[in-house]
Formats: structure tokens, C-alpha cells, sequence
């Protein structure tokens, strides 16, 4: 047991910080910053919850219903499981401590269970803030008795368990398929087109699905009869999830909630039930799986090329380009959240102006739809240049390589921009082309929209490049390999949002004086920021990066 | 991107929505007397309440198991629920009607004078409940509620 003890300890201390114990004023501050956390997500929830009672969006009575709690639960729930199958199965099969955790004079059995146990109490964690809130939201705006919080806490131990039980026995299919497409390349390109256009065919359908003309209020009597029916219909399609929400949260039944029924009392049973025997099942077939897969991790399973590939003289910048495209791409997280934008703002942009489309606005309703197209386009793509302003220090201790290439530094430190700029633009024209269908505008008064928008673009890309440059970080992604309070990043998020909603505004009140010169003024205001930044980028790079550290 | 930034671009984007729906239309006229012309008890089986129907009159059965108290809203209670036809009337006001002398274990929850359709039950009472329009008095439904 004590060694159980000291392995389960160890995991935590890398997996969770914390430091702060050894300071009793540190303990306090993050004790009260936590609840602070905890009580605003809580009230932010609290007060949609209130929002959806106050307006009776899906009940007649006062108070928030089971089944639509359930629809949030078995969102959330579902993710959660997900999410542990994957978590695990990285931390189980993939973990860089295992080679460690295994020379120990412990048992296999040991190992196995203090990382189970790691995960168990890490997701206890990481749900304070996530589902949580949820439940004391709901008690709160149903004024459910102190005895449910009570109740809350005990059972919420058994709820965070059933995703970690199933995520630990999901995670050898998990690991399979991973690990079988992970050998075969072709697989993973096909599977990412097909998901990327099964997505937007699905979003397309759904946006197709929305009426030419909205009219909430008008149609309200049947369409809340409607979303009643929904409702009823999704608890019986998820009637498992409809149970562990009437163990947590009792039986309600209109206005009133009877904490302790024969069924949730069951349920309860049930998922301790559930724990137990998936933990059991787990131990029996995922243990030795573990000890296998953990001893022989799959870079060793990698069939080697064998044919050598000739080295061809490329030109320096497109062979550059190429480099950080192909970089990009192996990168999953940089590329996914990439793609994610590319893809996901046209359609976002498309589901607003469909929306707009089927409200039957007066003259300032219309210009605020073109300011709002305006504010979130550039919202969207400003936010995706957050990821540059850590783009050189990122790379840690091979930041120097930037300096010893024999090229150009402007040209070094440029083309490691291009992945963005090239999908982003795409993303422009599409957004603004759908932006510009819906308004009715023409070819000319398109492209001087996406003028306006593209120089806004890169005038932040530099802007938020030239502050890594500026102020590099490359220490701190060189020891820890992350920097969550990089000040680069906070100043290009302040600096996208600041930007993003002065040109929505300029557009709004200049727009009611002249349709036709608000855009040449705009583009003018582009154009001229744009060239202050190219000069500034330019400039700073051959005045300090040499002397910058890093 | 992160998601605290995620988060916030969809507030925006939500908040692009809402803001053109209530500051950005055209004022429209609703026409200012739809008459009720029918009333459902929609109540299905939940938990330890169970439906039926007796010669054409709905019945709603439950299990009397301690008595109802409309303070803490704990005990036996029984939730109606009602649906007005059609949907968009004008007036969607009901009304509650049976032998009320007679059954002193019955209680209706009231807030601001208006009943919710909640009914604690203090003792098993079996007995047929009206539910009648405000509107046209004469557009009602009949259940019978039986707490054994």
C-alpha cells in the first residue's frame, strides 16, 4: 500500500501543481482564487439557467427541467468519456514515465493502479470546473434542500468514476485503431478529408434547415411544444443518462423534486455497480495489455523507409515554405486549430448572415448586420494570429537555428508565417464572399471588403510576430515546453479583440453616412496601418533580433 | 486556440445574434384575439404517477406516501400539466374546478393568487378534477386523479 501510496504521490506532483502547499500564504491565495473560479463559472450558469426560467424556454414552470438538463449532461458526459478514453490511453500505453514507473520495486499490478488512481483524482479535479457548476447551478435556481449539495458531493465521486472506468477499458480499442492509423498514412488522409467534409456537409444542412423567415415570437405557442417534444423524446433516446441524472439529482416532477426515489437510489447502485465491474474487467484484460504495450512503445512498431529520397536543389524560400507547411502539418494541434478556422469561419459567417437573412430587419437592424459580419470575421481571424506571437520562442532550444540559417533573417522569420497567412486568406475570401452574396454586393465592392479585412490581417500577424521578437520567450518554452501567461499572447489576444471591435463600431457609424466611401475609407485605414507594421516588422528585425536573446 | 478565447468569440457571436433580434426589427402587429378552442392534460407517466383513461375521462394514478406540504414542496404532490389550444391564444388562463367541500386533504399551490396546477395531497383522495379556459368557461377538460 505504501508504495501505492508514493507512486500515486509522484504521478500527481507532474500532473498537478502543487507548490503552493509549502507556503501557507500562496495555499491561501490559491484556495481563494479557486472558489472564486468555481463561484463565477457556477454564476455565469446560474444566470443562463435563469434566463431559459425566466423566459420558460423549455417549461411551463418555474425552475430548470430534467430533461434538459439531461440534454446538457449527456453532452457533456459523452465528452467526458471521450476525452478519458483518449487521456488514458495516452497515459497508460504512451506515458514518458512508464519506462521510470517500471524499474521501481513495485508490482505491475502497482504501476497499473497508480495510474488509474492518478487519472481518478485528476478528472475529480479538472470536473470542479466543468460539470460541477452544472449541478449547483441547477440546485440553486430549483432551490432544491441543502441535503442535495450534501448528497452532491458523495455521488459526485461515483459520476467521475464511470468515465474513467469505461475510458480505462475504451482505451485498448482506442489504442488500436490509433496506433493502426498512425502506421498506415493514407488511412489518416482519408479519414480527415472524409470527417472535414462530412462536417461542413452536415453544418450545411443544418444552416439549408433554418426558415426564410424567423418569427420567434409569432410561432412561440407551438414551437415551445415543440422543443417539449424534443425533450421528451431525447430522455427516452438517452434514458441511461436520464437515470444517472435522476440519482444526482433526484425526481422532479414539475415544480417539485424528490430527492431519494426507488430509481435513484437503484441508479446509484447501478453505477457503483458499474465501476466496480468495469475496473474488475479492466484489471483482468488491460493490465497485462499495459505492461506490454508500456515496455515496448510504438516508435518502435514504425516500418523504416527504405528507400533513400534524392536531395534535389530547391529555390531557399519555397523550400522554406514548404518546410513550415509539412512542420504545420505534423504539428496536430497547430494544424487542427488551423484547419478549424479555415473551414469554420466561412461557415460561421454563412450561419449568421442565413440567420440575418430571415429577420426582417429595419435600416440600422441591416447596418448592424454588416458591422457584426465585419466584427466577427475579424475576430476570428485576429484570434488565430494569437498562436504567432510564440511562434520563434516556441521552438525553445532550437530558436538559434533561426539565427545560423544562411539566409536573410526577414526572409528566415517570414516564411515561418506563411502556413497562416496562405490558409487564413483563403478563409477570407471565403467568408467575405458568403458575407458579400447575402448583402447583395458586387465584384468590386467584394474585393475591396477583403482588402479591408486581409490588410487588418497581416498587419496583426506581423504585429503579433514582432512581439516574440521583441520580447522572446524561448527560456521558458526551452524548460517547461508550454508558457500559458506568455505576455506576447495576452497583448496579441488584447490587440485582436481591441482592433476587431473598433472596426465593427467604425463600420456601424460610418456606414449610416455613405454606403459607397466607408469602404475606401476603411481600406485606406487598413492599408496605412499595414504599411506602419511591414516598416516597424522590417525594421525591428534588423535593429534588434541578432541582440536578442534566444 | 485557447479555449477561454473560443469561448469568448461565441459569446460575440451570440451576442451578434440577440442584439440585431431585439434592436434591429421591424415592429410588427399580432393579431389581438386568438379564442381558446381546446384544453389537454398532457401528464405521461413519470416515476410513481401512471396514466390512464376510464370511459373517456383521463386518469392520473399515484401512490399516496406522506403528506404533501406546498411549503417545502415535499410529500405527495401531483404536477399537472396543461396545454392550451391552439398554441398562440391570446389568453391561456385556466381554472381548476370540482367539489372542493369535499375533499379537505387536497390543496392546490397558489403563487400570487394563481394556481400552478400542483396539488399536495394530505390524505388518498380519488375525485374528478375540471380544467376549464378563463377565456370561454365553456372550453374545459376532465381528469380523475386517484391517490391510493
Amino acid at each position: 500500500m505504501n508504495n501505492l501510496k508514493t507512486l500515486v504521490l509522484m504521478q500527481l506532483k507532474d500532473k498537478v501543481d502543487f507548490s503552493y502547499l509549502h507556503s501557507v500564504k500562496k495555499t491561501i491565495f490559491k484556495v481563494v482564487t479557486s472558489i472564486i473560479k468555481f463561484a463565477v463559472i457556477t454564476a455565469v450558469i446560474w444566470l443562463g439557467f435563469f434566463l431559459i426560467t425566466h423566459l420558460r424556454l423549455v417549461s411551463a414552470y418555474s425552475g430548470i427541467p430534467q430533461d434538459f438538463l439531461t440534454v446538457i449532461f449527456t453532452i457533456v458526459y459523452s465528452l467526458s468519456i471521450i476525452t478519458c478514453s483518449f487521456g488514458l490511453m495516452k497515459t497508460l500505453y504512451e506515458g514518458k514515465d512508464n519506462q521510470l514507473l517500471l524499474t521501481f520495486p513495485a508490482s505491475r499490478t502497482i504501476v497499473f493502479a497508480s495510474k488509474l488512481i492518478v487519472y481518478y483524482i485528476y478528472e475529480l479535479i479538472r470536473n470542479i470546473t466543468y460539470l460541477l457548476p452544472i449541478f449547483v447551478a441547477y440546485g440553486i435556481i430549483n432551490n432544491l434542500p441543502l441535503y442535495f449539495y450534501l448528497w452532491l458531493i458523495v455521488i459526485y465521486f461515483v459520476v467521475v468514476a464511470v468515465p474513467v472506468a469505461l475510458g480505462a477499458l475504451l482505451s485498448i480499442p482506442t489504442m488500436y485503431v490509433v496506433n493502426f492509423i498512425r502506421q498506415h498514412k493514407w488511412l489518416e488522409y482519408i479519414i480527415l478529408v472524409s470527417s472535414v467534409v462530412f462536417i461542413i456537409w452536415g453544418l450545411l444542412k443544418i444552416i439549408d434547415a433554418i426558415p426564410e423567415n424567423i418569427d420567434i415570437i409569432g410561432t412561440w405557442g407551438t414551437t415551445f411544444w415543440e422543443i417539449r417534444a424534443f425533450l421528451g423524446k431525447f430522455i427516452e433516446n438517452f434514458a441511461v443518462f436520464y437515470l444517472v441524472i435522476q440519482s444526482i439529482t433526484g425526481l422532479r416532477n414539475g415544480i417539485t423534486t424528490v430527492l431519494f426515489t426507488s430509481t435513484s437510489m437503484m441508479t446509484s447502485f447501478v453505477m457503483l455497480l458499474v465501476v466496480a465491474g468495469v475496473v474488475a474487467i479492466t484489471f483482468v484484460i488491460v493490465r497485462p495489455l499495459y505492461f506490454h504495450m508500456a515496455s515496448s512503445p510504438f516508435e518502435y512498431k514504425k516500418v523504416k523507409v527504405n528507400h533513400e529520397i534524392k536531395n534535389k536543389f530547391h529555390n531557399p524560400v519555397f523550400s522554406s515554405i514548404k518546410k513550415d507547411m509539412i512542420l504545420s502539418y505534423r504539428t496536430q494541434s497547430k494544424f487542427y486549430s488551423l484547419l478549424g478556422i479555415v473551414v469554420g469561419l466561412p461557415i460561421a459567417i454563412l450561419l449568421l448572415n442565413k440567420l440575418y437573412a430571415a429577420m426582417d430587419t429595419r435600416l440600422s437592424g441591416t447596418n448592424m448586420t454588416i458591422a457584426f459580419n465585419m466584427l466577427m470575421i475579424l475576430l476570428i481571424v485576429l484570434s488565430s494570429n494569437i498562436n504567432l506571437a510564440h511562434i520563434y520562442s516556441e521552438e525553445g532550444a532550437s530558436t538559434y537555428l533561426l539565427k545560423v540559417n544562411p539566409k536573410p533573417y526577414i526572409q528566415t522569420l517570414f516564411v515561418k508565417l506563411m502556413p497562416n497567412l496562405i490558409g487564413i486568406t483563403v478563409s477570407i475570401i471565403g467568408a467575405v464572399s458568403v458575407m458579400c452574396t447575402y448583402l447583395g454586393y458586387g465584384f468590386g465592392k467584394s474585393l475591396l471588403i477583403f482588402g479591408i479585412i486581409e490588410s487588418f490581417y497581416v498587419a496583426h500577424l506581423l504585429m503579433s510576430a514582432e512581439m516574440d521578437i521583441m520580447n522572446p520567450q524561448s527560456n521558458q518554452y526551452q524548460t517547461a515546453g508550454t508558457h500559458p501567461n506568455n505576455p506576447n499572447d495576452i497583448k496579441s489576444t488584447i490587440y485582436a479583440f481591441g482592433l476587431s471591435a473598433g472596426i465593427g463600431l467604425l463600420t456601424y457609424f460610418l456606414i449610416s453616412e455613405s454606403r459607397i466611401t466607408i469602404w475606401w475609407k476603411l481600406l485606406g485605414l487598413g492599408l496605412a496601418f499595414l504599411a506602419l507594421r511591414i516598416w516597424l516588422y522590417i525594421n525591428k528585425i534588423k535593429v534588434y533580433f541578432k541582440e536578442k536573446q534566444g | 486556440m485557447r479555449k477561454s478565447i473560443l469561448i469568448a468569440i461565441a459569446i460575440v457571436y451570440v451576442a451578434s445574434i440577440v442584439v440585431v433580434s431585439v434592436f434591429g426589427l421591424k415592429a410588427t402587429m399580432y393579431q389581438s384575439n386568438i379564442q381558446v378552442t381546446g384544453i389537454e392534460c398532457v401528464n405521461q407517466d413519470k416515476g410513481e404517477i401512471f396514466i390512464g383513461e376510464t370511459n373517456g375521462i383521463k386518469t392520473i394514478t399515484m401512490n399516496f406516501t406522506e403528506p404533501g406540504d406546498l411549503e417545502s414542496l415535499t410529500g405527495t404532490i401531483l404536477q399537472l400539466e396543461i396545454r392550451v389550444l391552439p398554441d398562440d391564444a391570446t389568453n391561456k388562463e385556466i381554472g381548476f374546478r370540482y367539489a372542493r367541500e369535499n375533499y379537505p386533504q387536497v390543496h392546490f399551490h397558489q403563487i400570487e393568487g394563481r394556481e400552478t396546477g400542483a396539488i399536495a395531497f394530505t390524505g388518498i383522495a380519488t375525485f374528478t378534477l375540471t380544467i376549464y379556459s378563463l377565456d370561454v368557461p365553456s372550453i374545459y377538460t376532465q381528469v380523475l386523479i386517484d391517490v391510493v
